[in-house]
C-alpha cells in the first residue's frame, strides 16, 4: 500500500466559512492524513467556524474518513483584503467585527502561525470574492473588479510570501490552491470579474511555482466542477444546483463531483507522492474540461 | 421569557438594533439591514438557543422576526 503520510506537518488552511465548504473537507483529509490544522477564515466567519467545529449536533460533519474527528489547533482570523495590518481603512478599523482581533490581515496572521506552530509546510488557499457576482462582465465596476482580484488571486502571492521563510525553515513545502474553469473558459454567469481573477490566479501560480520552486515549496491548483457550496449558490441564487446537473450531464463521469474528491486530490498534491508537480492545474471536474460538445 | 421575548433579545443583541425597533413584522433585510452573514449566524444563534435544527432551505423562508418567532415554536412543540 502506498501510504499518504503527512504526520507532523503544520497546514494552515484558508477559505473554511461552514462546514460545506471546499476548505472544511480539505481540512479534514490533511487532518486524517496526520497533519496539524491550523484555520484562517474571514474575521467575520470565525464565529460560525468555531460553532461548527463545537457542536453536538455538527458532530457527524467533523467525522474523518480514517473514523476520528477532525481536530483544529488553532481558528485565525485573516481578511485576506489586507497584505498588512498598516494596510487596514478607517472603516475596517472602527468596525468592532473586525478590531475585536488585534490582527487579522495576512503577514500578521502567517508570522503569528509560524511563529507559534515552528514552521509551516502546507497552505491551502481557498478564497474567492466579488460583491459584483451577478453582473457579468460589461456592467461589472472597477472597483468590485479590482476587489475581487485582490481577494480571490493576489492573495495567494500574499499568503505565500510571508509563508515562504516558515516553509524554508521546514525544507520545503506544498500549497495548494483552488480555481474554477471559468478561469479559463467563458461561462456566461462567471462575472464580477471572478473570472479574470481565476485567469490571473491560473498564471499566477505558475511564477509562484517558478519563484519558490528554489527553495522546495510546490505550488499548484485544482480546478474543481460545481459543488454547492455557499460561494456557489450566491453565483446563481435558487438555480445554483441547475449549474451541477448540466456539467454533471455533459461530464465523461456523467456525475457532480464530491468535496471529498476534491479533499482527497489536495492531500495528494500535498504528499510526497506528488513531489514532481509544481506549477500545475488539476482538474477535478468529472472531465468536464475535456468535452468539446 | 417567551419564544417571543427571547427572539427579539437575540436579534436586538446579535444586529445592535433596540427593542423599541423590533416587532414581529420586522424584516431582518429591509427594516434592520441586516445582511446574509448576519442572518447566517442569527440563525446559528437561535438553533443553540433554542436546541433545534434550522435546515438551510427553511432558513432561506425566514425573513421576518415573527417567522422566526413561528418556526420556533412549532420545532419546540414537536419535541
Ligand atoms: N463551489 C464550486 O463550485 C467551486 C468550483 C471551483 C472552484 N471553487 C473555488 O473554491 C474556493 C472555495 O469556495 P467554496 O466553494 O468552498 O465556497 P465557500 O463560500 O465555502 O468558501 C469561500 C471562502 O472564501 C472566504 N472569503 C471571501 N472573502 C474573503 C476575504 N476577504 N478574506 C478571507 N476569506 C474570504 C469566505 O469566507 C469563504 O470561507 C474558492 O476559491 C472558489 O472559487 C468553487
Amino acid at each position: 500500500m502506498i501510504p499518504i503520510d503527512l504526520s507532523g506537518k503544520v497546514a494552515l488552511v484558508t477559505g473554511v466559512g461552514d462546514n460545506e465548504s471546499f476548505a472544511w473537507f480539505i481540512a479534514k483529509a490533511l487532518n486524517a492524513a496526520g497533519a496539524k490544522i491550523v484555520l484562517a477564515s474571514h474575521p467575520r466567519m470565525v464565529g460560525i467556524v468555531e460553532t461548527f467545529l463545537s457542536r453536538d449536533m455538527d458532530k457527524e460533519s467533523r467525522t474523518l474518513s480514517t473514523g476520528g474527528e477532525l481536530k483544529v489547533e488553532k481558528v485565525f482570523a485573516m481578511d485576506a483584503n489586507f497584505d498588512t495590518m498598516a494596510d487596514v481603512d478607517e472603516k475596517t478599523r472602527g468596525d468592532k467585527r473586525w478590531n475585536k482581533y488585534p490582527i487579522f490581515a495576512i503577514k500578521e496572521v502567517v508570522e503569528a502561525v509560524g511563529q507559534e506552530f515552528s514552521g509551516i509546510d502546507i497552505v491551502i488557499h481557498s478564497m474567492a470574492f466579488s460583491r459584483d457576482i451577478l453582473k457579468p462582465q460589461i456592467e461589472t465596476s472597477r472597483s468590485a473588479y479590482l476587489e475581487a482580484l485582490g481577494i480571490s488571486a493576489f492573495s495567494y502571492t500574499s499568503l505565500l510570501r510571508y509563508a515562504r521563510p516558515f516553509m524554508v525553515s521546514r525544507g520545503g513545502g506544498s500549497a495548494v490552491g483552488l480555481t474554477y474553469i471559468g478561469g479559463s473558459r467563458v461561462i456566461p454567469h462567471y462575472g464580477g470579474g471572478m473570472s479574470t481573477a481565476k485567469a490571473a490566479l491560473q498564471l499566477e501560480a505558475g511564477h509562484l511555482a517558478w519563484s519558490l520552486g528554489e527553495d522546495n515549496i510546490r505550488v499548484n491548483l485544482i480546478s474543481a466542477g460545481p459543488y454547492l457550496s455557499r460561494a456557489m449558490k450566491a453565483i446563481k441564487p435558487g438555480e445554483a444546483h441547475k449549474m451541477v446537473e448540466y456539467a454533471a450531464s455533459r461530464s465523461p463521469l456523467r456525475r457532480a463531483i464530491t468535496p471529498e474528491e476534491v479533499a482527497d486530490t489536495t492531500a495528494f498534491l500535498c504528499s510526497p507522492l506528488a513531489s514532481g508537480i509544481t506549477g500545475h492545474t488539476l482538474y477535478v471536474d468529472a472531465g468536464y474540461n475535456v468535452m468539446g460538445g | 421569557m417567551s419564544v417571543e421575548q427571547k427572539v427579539i433579545e437575540i436579534v436586538c443583541e446579535h444586529l445592535a438594533v433596540n427593542k423599541e425597533q423590533v416587532s414581529r413584522t420586522t424584516n431582518f433585510i429591509e427594516d434592520i439591514g441586516a445582511d446574509s452573514l448576519d442572518i447566517v449566524e442569527l440563525i446559528m444563534e437561535l438553533e443553540e438557543e433554542f436546541d433545534i435544527q434550522i435546515p438551510d432551505d427553511q432558513a432561506e423562508k425566514i425573513k421576518t422576526v415573527g417567522e422566526a418567532i413561528d418556526y420556533i415554536e412549532r420545532e419546540t412543540k414537536k419535541k
